[in-house]
């Protein structure tokens, strides 16, 4: 009996250690949705912008509250992750990088990349937003 | 899904052309935003008074929003069992899709033919 509790459980979801590629897999996925809400954010934006000078005044005070920051941030993080990775899976379409070494590489380029490229636009964003 | 593939094939291929397309109109919508999104009304109606501007920000617009129906459209597919379910999803995803392009279309023609 005490054996029997010893053996190791198969891979449930929720105390499994997902591997790097499903990560970043169900990330892609995850912040494909993020950005479509994003974009009809971004249409209640223009909407407000062209009919409803009160509303665009109420938009414009919320992004410059903390969580408006934090929102539009994550936005951003989000566009260039799913940039990078989409990029990549382009690239795998055309049948190249499919080895499991290329695998191992691109995956920490893609990471890399999506970090570089957010934190590089944010700064260029803040400097527009002030 | 039916033996017809056709579909499946078509909706595979319009969301790589439209990942494409992103590319440059992403890069090119978040350059324009970066120097507006921070300004007031007018600011944004100055930068939409061109008609180049307004033109790319309408293309980014239809293949942004039918890239992200076809993205949602796949997670439905995915992850929602239930056949009435899902086809009441697909309905309402597009749905929804249509009518914020829609909006955002009028705004952006709004702003462009404004004074």
């Amino acid at each position: 009996m005490a054996d029997t509790q010893k053996r190791p459980l198969s891979p449930h979801l929720q105390i499994y250690r997902l591997p790097l590629p499903a990560l970043l897999s169900i990330t892609h996925r995850m912040t494909g949705m993020a950005l479509s809400v994003g974009l009809f954010v971004l249409a209640a934006w223009l909407y407000a912008a062209a009919f409803s000078p009160k509303c665009f005044a109420k938009f414009h005070e919320l992004f410059n509250t903390g969580l408006g920051r934090f929102a539009l941030f994550g936005w951003m993080l989000a566009f260039f992750y799913h940039f990078c990775a989409g990029i990549r899976h382009l690239v795998w379409d055309t049948g190249t990088g499919l080895s499991k070494s290329a695998y191992r590489i691109s995956n920490w380029i893609v990471i890399f990349s999506a970090l570089l490229l957010t934190a590089g636009a944010w700064l260029y964003a803040r400097g527009g937003l002030q | 899904m039916s033996g017809d593939n056709s579909h499946a094939a078509k909706h595979w291929l319009v969301t790589r052309f439209t990942s494409l397309a992103l590319i440059p109109l992403c890069l090119w919508l978040f350059y324009s935003l970066a120097g507006v999104a921070g300004g007031d009304q007018p600011l944004v109606q100055l930068w939409l008074k061109a008609p180049a501007h307004a033109g790319v920000l309408g293309l980014f617009l239809l293949v942004g929003f039918h890239h992200s129906a076809s993205g949602v459209q796949e997670v439905i597919e995915d992850y929602i069992s239930s056949e009435n379910v899902k086809k009441l999803a697909l309905a309402a995803n597009r749905l929804l899709h249509l009518a914020a392009f829609g909006a955002a279309l009028a705004a952006v023609l709004s702003l462009a033919l404004k004074g």
